[in-house]
């Protein structure tokens, strides 16, 4: 048993829930989605991102445009659709249920 | 001063350094296959290939116009290694990832194909055990010489032994955790084995990774060297021999402990239905495995030596070879399916009381079979095939007239064939003044080929009277009838016997 193992397993689960919840306040593209996911130390390396959002998208939870870039190649361009609203909408309540279980499992040992 | 290329990604030129552009197509490469079952996967790439073009972009500006390596590196190390990807994935998604979970220190048995002689099983055990490939194979031939099923056990292990086919699965099988430190290391071997050779990149990293053992390779390298040699006199001599047997008329052969006055080809146009098929087909057949033995002798002493692709063409071969004669050998057993059974029966009128027995072969008399040891069992000219011997029975009769019955026998593909077959056989019996003399050969022509020819002869000898067999015929196929048994003793020299009621009675 491995503390990376069970850290990874927890990110998870976790990190759909983060980029989506990216996505719902503003179209991004996959740079921008990592910078976040980097500042608040989301994701070890940036490659892990691509076969999320691969999936997300032939979930038919996100959907893209492309946008040309002054410097550097075309960008993609990603946003929720309705079905993305919504699976981010189940997810939210189930972090919130989770996050005030796991508090409280912590304060009542306390 | 570095060669650079120009590549295309995500839709923008770059001038990359040729180490960093291998190094890019192997971490795609390896990309491809940890997300093989991905779908979706072009897409995916094609972005990815996309973030790569933005973080090389933003590491070029005037002064500097050209990806270097080090910059390859570093953008690898901010993507991640494609099995450092998988922490998102569902455990079942792919198949590899358990490879790039479960990554330890510990060695893995993979195949190592990159250096096999036929399927890289040796090469990948002597990873695994951490010893020279050379002693693995050596324990192989061995193994294959003191028993058949060392085969078998190779088979099994081929099939069982997965092959290391993706970088991560390389490194483990040398015993190395995958990072990207030693995938770059397995980067610049890889390189620089194709721009200086393999041996160079190989002892490089033989160095680095335990230069104490390096006296046991040396030592392991001199056995190698040894046994290669070996292996390839005794294939170059085995080779030989084949050719000798197969293009040199031989007077003397030796099959099963006879000697037969003939050579290879002509037997075995004498059996096949497709004489010239066959006989290439049986050539292939024996070579083939001592062209094997060249192959792995060679790759023991050269060792960079690349004889895996020759090998399997020679496999095949080897296999369509064996069906091949397997077919004709089907077509020509067709030929022994029906049998025809001919007997013709002489009366010798004259009056006599004792009939004495003279077996010649090429009109020379068998007299002791110490001197003449029933040398010819077959001898093949042109047209015709003289084989032997007569079967020769002995038996009393209550007829009061010496008489004998010659009985031909062949087999055919149909009656009609089998009937022409017996009635071609040729046997020279001859009876004059109460002698008879009998060619213990018997005559066929070689077209019908040989389908079972056989021929008996039964003297029949009135009861009171008395037959005499002359010569030694301790070593030949003679049956006397008699009422008590028989024993090979009686014939060693000229013996006399009567016929009784119960049958012949040795009388001296």
């Amino acid at each position: 048993m491995k503390v990376e193992n069970t850290q990874a397993q927890m990110r998870k689960g976790i990190l759909e829930y983060c980029v989506l919840s990216i996505l719902s306040k503003k179209e991004s593209y996959p740079s921008d989605i990592i910078e976040e996911l980097k500042n608040v130390e989301m994701i070890v390396v940036e490659g892990t991102l691509y076969p999320l959002m691969t999936r997300l998208k032939n979930a038919n939870l996100l959907d893209y445009r492309w946008e040309e870039s002054p410097s550097g190649p075309p960008r993609k361009y990603y946003c929720l659709t309705n079905k993305g609203k919504d699976f981010l909408k189940a997810l939210k309540e189930t972090w919130l249920t989770l996050k005030s279980a796991v508090e409280q499992l912590e304060n009542n040992e306390l | 001063m570095k060669k650079t290329t120009t590549i295309n990604l995500a839709g923008m030129v770059f001038h990359i350094e040729e180490n960093g552009y291998l190094l890019l197509q192997k971490y795609f490469d390896d990309l491809k296959r940890v997300f093989s079952n991905e779908e979706g996967l072009d897409e995916m790439v094609s972005d990815i290939e996309s973030r790569f073009a933005e973080l090389f972009h933003d590491r070029l500006h005037t002064h500097k116009e050209v990806v270097t390596e080090e910059d390859v590196i570093q953008v690898v190390n901010i993507m991640g290694s494609p099995n450092q990807y998988d922490e998102t994935f569902d455990e079942a998604d792919t198949f590899e990832e358990s490879d790039y979970q479960s990554f330890t220190n510990e060695r893995r048995l993979y195949r190592d194909t990159d250096d096999a002689v036929i399927a890289g099983v040796a090469s990948g055990t002597a990873h695994y055990f951490g010893i020279d490939p050379v002693i693995v194979r050596i324990l192989w031939i061995i193994f294959f010489f003191l028993g058949g099923s060392g085969i078998l056990i190779y088979i099994i292990a081929w099939i069982a032994i997965p092959e290391a086919k993706t970088t991560a699965q390389k490194i483990q099988m040398h015993g190395k955790t995958p990072n990207l430190d030693n995938f770059k290391s397995y980067m610049d071997k890889a390189t620089s084995e194709t721009k200086k050779g393999y041996d160079r990149a190989k002892n490089s990293v033989e160095k680095s990774w335990n230069s104490s053992q390096d006296a046991v390779r040396k030592t392991t390298r001199i056995f190698g060297n040894i046994f290669g040699t070996i292996m390839i006199l005794i294939g170059i001599t085995g080779l030989g021999t084949i050719g000798m047997l197969f293009f040199l008329k031989f007077s003397k052969l030796t099959v099963n402990n006879e000697l037969v006055d003939t050579d290879l080809s002509s037997i075995n146009s004498l059996i096949f239905v497709n004489e010239t098929l066959a006989f290439w087909l049986l050539l292939i057949i024996a070579s083939i495995p001592i062209l094997f033995f060249v192959t792995i002798g060679a790759k023991l002493i050269f060792r960079q030596l690349k004889v895996r692709a020759l090998n399997w063409v020679l496999l095949i071969i080897w296999f369509l070879s064996i069906i091949g004669i397997s077919i004709l050998g089907v077509k020509t057993g067709v030929d022994f399916k029906e049998s025809y059974f001919i007997e013709e029966q002489t009366y010798i009128e004259d009056d006599i009381d004792e009939l004495s027995l003279y077996l010649f072969e090429d009109e020379i008399e068998i007299t002791n079979s110490l001197d003449y040891e029933f040398e010819n069992f077959i001898s093949i000219t042109d047209d015709e095939v003289k084989l032997g011997y007569i079967n020769i029975e002995i038996e009393s009769t209550k007829d009061s007239l010496f008489h004998y019955k010659v009985e031909k026998s062949s087999k055919g593909n149909t009656l009609k064939s089998a009937k022409t077959n017996a009635e071609d056989i040729k046997v020279d019996v001859l009876h004059k003044n109460g002698e008879m003399t009998v060619d213990t050969r018997y005559i066929f022509s070689r077209e019908n080929r040989f389908r079972d020819q056989k021929v008996k002869l039964i003297i029949y000898v009135p009861i009171e009277k008395q037959i005499v067999v002359n010569g030694n015929l301790e070593d030949y196929p003679i049956r006397i009838k008699t009422s008590r048994l028989f024993s090979k003793d009686d014939v060693e020299q000229t013996s006399i016997w009567k016929a009784t009621e119960r049958g012949m009675e040795f009388v001296r």
